[in-house]
């Protein structure tokens, strides 16, 4: 319920589609890819080419095959269940940070392992090994099958039978025309020392840099104890550049970030040079910032990374766990009116190279485009294969987890809302006396009360229907239901932040993108440190 | 490979031996110097919810995490692949991308002098019984948590779901250096933690939260049933108590922040003392050392050493001896959290690069309640939401929930608020300190009173009465 990272302007959506694009000749490849239907395991899968998508990469590393994965899912269900699957993940990732000019530090990371989940009515049994042999994977396999059958009444009993496999592909939405096991730590390097040259350049007040670049890959494979096997590999980059500035003693510190799921071909020169650029000025803008009041007042989201406020304002609150329980401030609200007309709001998994793009889910649901909110009405919930057969309904391909180490839960992708009839100078036009939030870098949400709050790390003043001095560090703080209807107006300028947010939620994190047209809020509590 | 073993583990190699194994692997890729911590865990996780089993997961888990030193370059490197074949490829994979970095003079292991001695000093932080219990033990633990959060919800009225969660977990690690340090520590903990959701009658739609929990390194100290009925009815409390929240007014009031909650702000201070933040000016406190900083009634101590502590331990991720740290006495910042690195980069003595059990001298008797009791008028605090500090300038503006007081009586309930100002002056508006350390966190901040702090709240209506 809480992220934590970077976050920035972003490129506009459709910049962000065509700049992906461009680089890799591979517009929307996934529109191909939604009729395809399963292929038996064991073939090779020529729809996805050199995707090193392959399933049988574990077969391969590991010496894996089909009669272990029915084996082991025929022991987590030998106490009793109605389903089970294998999520096999190996990870590994790298970062090097460049500290005033000087590549100074690296770190790899590597992770593998295998969950192993046992589901019984809505019990879940969950337990996962780190070693990829036999008899350490089948002791996961049985620890799954006890925990749940010891939690439930009565215990003991046979599961359903293992159904035959079925490898079924999914999209193609991170294809890597310059892959980072390809790419070599100098190429990485480089990129940085350009960063650097510019930021430090690029005003004499910047006193401190600090560049920190990480790509990595995790290879997938679910098996289902209904047959379905899908694989994946999933690359993830990004790049934050920070700076410290100094003027008259007085210190100020801004960052900006990209990040994507592609290789290295996403980053451009001109991306670095605007990388750089923006760190500069959003940090030595911050000189001029004087102190905003404190109190409720109008609020416009700048376009990009504002869309936090739908993250946090009713993204959680429709996450299906928290509905089936009743917990949530929207629980039995399908189909009510929750905003206004203007407001339509899109869970999509399935954008291109965006940082919470998925082929298909941690359980192997397809991946889709889900419409929540339509034109202020209340469309659905977003699901896993848990909350779906609860609500005698589809999941929504929005099953996701941490790592092997966890099980799944309903969790967003990219949250974004469409565009509306507006310019965003008529926006800001409407405000007498508000907040302008263009930088956000973290948010909460408590999702019984519906309160939620995001931090504006940089922003503006709105004086009389203009922009009037740069402001810092506000919390802001309202209430979902309520900031939903009191979103007043929206602009025709969508753009999906190319910042990258971390989302956690009950002790799991995964990567998620958020976008939003310029926006007003007619009211929302800004804490300002003036009275 | 996976089938040819079926039927017989591999016999697992002791901690000593993985790490032996990985420095040979780092000194055979040409690391003059190298350090390597091995851990091994296992952990039970157990949650029922509205009477039945929601989630129960037990694995063991294992890790390595190298640090190289070559030729003046130097790389962090973790792996959870421990076989043998596997850590001699890493090693050599780590050691070549470590090569290619700048060299940075300052990097190196810790002065000799400085390391911890053994034998390992008993802590308190082990228990026999935690390290053989079952998960039938956690799930059974779970099962009556839930029942009991479930009776209180009931009798609060309007519930609309109670959880029950038990957790155990035994760990040990190694850490090994290439000149010879080696030092192992093991631990076990274990909490259980109740949560009810009550529908608020008075606001549509809004339902309260509370939890509590209840945290131990020994299972003597986690409790029985009472323990249990406790945690159960804090968490039911904490629910009702948000009934019918709404802001308080916006201005300048005084501010108690209770004492789980104070970690937040302990934690954010913490990091303005940190190596990383002075070596490169992101912290308010850089050239703070032996300046007046907080209040007089402000005394910090880092106490690793601590029986039982939460983050008790007798060496730091460097290996350095653990020792009692003050960090701020009487407002004076007297320490920086330094590890070897930040201590030269800044040309100090290395203290330890991060906290372990941190604790707050008391400036008079008496916790939450009786100084919320003393309070004239303001905002208790007892959970913040969002929020962030700015440890460059030290700015900050927090989302809060809690209570509001007036004439020392709770008026209202409280959500919908932020605070917001500067640590410099923040902290010293401290005006008391109380003696109700939080025992369950490795921050045992008790409540903190601050004299007069910005607050954003409602908007005064026409015609409205403040509060």
């Amino acid at each position: 319920m809480q992220h934590t990272a970077g976050t920035g302007t972003g490129l506009s959506r459709r910049g962000f589609l065509q700049a992906a694009g461009a680089a890799t000749v591979a517009a929307p490849v996934w529109l191909g890819r939604l009729g395809d239907t399963g292929l038996a395991l064991g073939q090779t899968t020529a729809a996805q080419g050199a995707a090193p998508a392959a399933a049988d990469y574990f077969a391969q590393a590991f010496g894996l095959d089909e009669s272990d994965y029915a084996r082991l899912l025929s022991e987590a269900l030998a106490r009793g269940g109605d389903y089970a699957d294998l999520f096999f993940q190996h990870s590994l990732g790298n970062w090097i940070v460049m500290e005033d000019g000087v590549v100074n530090r690296a770190h790899t990371s590597v992770s593998l392992g295998v969950g192993v989940r046992v589901i019984r009515g809505e019990r879940t049994g969950y337990a996962f090994s780190q070693v990829l042999e036999m008899p350490a994977m089948l002791a996961a396999a049985r620890a799954a099958a006890s925990l749940v059958a010891a939690g439930g009444i009565p215990a003991g009993g046979r599961g359903v039978e293992v159904a035959p496999p079925l490898l079924k592909p999914g999209l193609d939405l991170y294809p890597m025309a310059l892959p980072w096991d390809q790419v070599e730590t100098q190429a990485r390097m480089d990129m940085l020392k350009r960063v650097e040259a510019r930021l430090s350049a690029g005003d004499p007040r910047v006193k401190k840099t600090l560049l920190q670049f990480h790509d990595g890959w995790s290879r997938i494979l679910v098996a289902t104890s209904e047959g379905l096997r899908r694989a994946d590999l999933r690359p993830r980059t990004s790049l934050y550049a920070s700076a410290v500035a100094e003027q008259g003693g007085r210190k100020e510190s801004n960052y900006r970030d990209v990040t994507a799921r592609g290789g290295l071909e996403l980053y451009t020169p001109e991306m670095l040079d605007a990388l750089a650029d923006e760190t500069v000025s959003r940090t030595v803008n911050l000189f001029e910032a004087r102190p905003l009041m404190a109190g409720e007042m109008p609020c416009v989201l700048a376009s990009g990374s504002a869309g936090i406020l739908l993250h946090e304002a009713i993204g959680h609150g429709l996450e299906a766990d928290f509905n089936r329980r009743r917990v949530s401030t929207y629980a039995g609200r399908l189909g009510q009116r929750v905003a206004g007309e203007q407001v339509t709001v899109v869970d999509d998994g399935t954008i291109p190279h965006a940082h919470g793009a998925i082929n298909f889910d941690d359980e192997g649901a397809d991946s889709q485009r889900t419409v929540l909110v339509e034109k202020g009405v209340l469309r659905s919930y977003l699901h896993d294969r848990l909350s779906a057969a609860w609500y005698k309904t589809a999941s929504t391909g929005s099953g996701r987890r941490q790592s092997y180490e966890h099980a799944p839960m309903p969790r967003m992708r990219a949250t974004f809302m469409e565009n509306g009839p507006h310019k965003p100078e008529e926006v800001i036009a409407q405000v007498k006396h508000g907040l302008y939030a263009e930088q956000f870098s973290n948010g909460q949400v408590n999702i019984g009360a519906g309160d939620f709050s995001f931090y504006v790390k940089s922003g503006w003043a709105i004086e009389n229907g203009k922009l009037s001095h740069p402001v810092k560090d506000i919390n802001v703080i309202g209430n979902g239901p309520q900031a939903l209807s009191n979103i007043t107006m929206v602009a025709d300028d969508l753009k999906l932040a190319r910042a990258g947010y971390m989302c956690g939620k009950l002790g799991q994190t995964v990567p998620v993108s958020q976008g939003l047209p310029t926006t007003l809020v007619s009211s929302m509590n800004v804490g300002g440190s003036h009275g | 490979m996976a089938r040819r073993e079926q039927g017989r583990a591999r016999a697992e190699a002791s901690l000593p031996e993985v790490a032996r194994a990985a420095l040979e692997a780092a000194r055979a890729g040409g690391a003059g110097e190298a350090a390597v911590q091995v851990s091994r865990s296992r952990f039970v996780d157990v949650g029922f919810r509205d009477g039945d089993l929601e989630k129960a997961s037990a694995s063991a888990k294992q890790g390595m995490s190298l640090r190289l030193f070559i030729e003046g370059r130097y790389g962090v490197h973790s792996t959870s692949d421990l076989r043998p074949e596997a850590i001699r490829d890493f090693v050599s994979k780590a050691a070549s991308l470590t090569r290619l970095l700048q060299p940075d003079p300052l990097r190196s292991l810790p002065e000799l002098g400085l390391y911890a001695r053994g034998p390992a000093p008993d802590l308190g932080v082990w228990d026999q019984t935690l390290e053989e219990s079952e998960a039938g033990e956690w799930i059974q633990r779970s099962r009556r948590l839930e029942e009991l959060a479930r009776d209180e919800g009931w009798r609060a009225g309007g519930l609309v779901s109670a959880q029950g969660g038990a957790y155990l977990e035994t760990s040990r690690d190694l850490l090994a250096t290439s000149d010879g340090f080696m030092g192992e520590r093991a631990e076990t903990g274990a909490y259980a933690v109740a949560a009810v959701v009550l529908m608020d009658p008075s606001q549509e739609a809004k339902r309260r939260s509370g939890w509590w929990w209840r945290a131990a390194r020994k299972l003597n100290n986690l409790g029985g049933e009472e323990t249990l009925a406790t945690v159960a009815r804090t968490a039911a409390a904490r629910a009702a108590r948000q009934m019918g929240a709404r802001p308080g007014p916006s201005g300048r009031a005084a501010v108690l922040i209770e004492n789980q909650a104070a970690a937040r702000l302990l934690g954010d201070l913490l990091g303005a003392c940190a190596g990383p933040a002075l070596k490169q000016e992101r912290s308010y406190l850089h050239g703070g050392l032996g300046k007046e900083i907080a209040s007089s009634l402000l005394t910090i101590t880092d106490q690793p050493l601590l029986p039982g502590g939460f983050g008790s331990r007798w060496f730091d991720g460097e290996g350095l001896a653990a020792r009692t740290l003050t960090l701020v006495e009487g407002g004076l910042l007297k320490s920086y959290l330094l590890d070897t690195y930040h201590a030269r980069a800044l040309g100090l003595k290395p203290t330890t690069g991060s906290s372990s059990n941190v604790t707050l001298a008391p400036s008079a008797p008496g916790g939450f309640q009786s100084i919320m009791e003393d309070m004239e008028r303001g905002l208790a605090v007892t959970s913040f939401l969002g929020g962030n500090f700015n440890s460059t300038t030290g700015d900050f503006s927090y989302g809060l929930q809690g209570l509001w007081i007036e004439g020392g009586r709770v008026a209202h309930a409280v959500e919908g608020m932020n605070m917001a100002g500067n640590f410099r002056e923040l902290w010293r508006a401290l005006e008391r300190v109380g003696d109700d350390p939080f025992p369950y966190a490795r921050f045992m901040t008790p409540s903190l009173l601050f004299s007069e702090v910005q607050l954003s709240g409602a908007s005064l209506a026409p015609g409205q009465a403040p509060g």
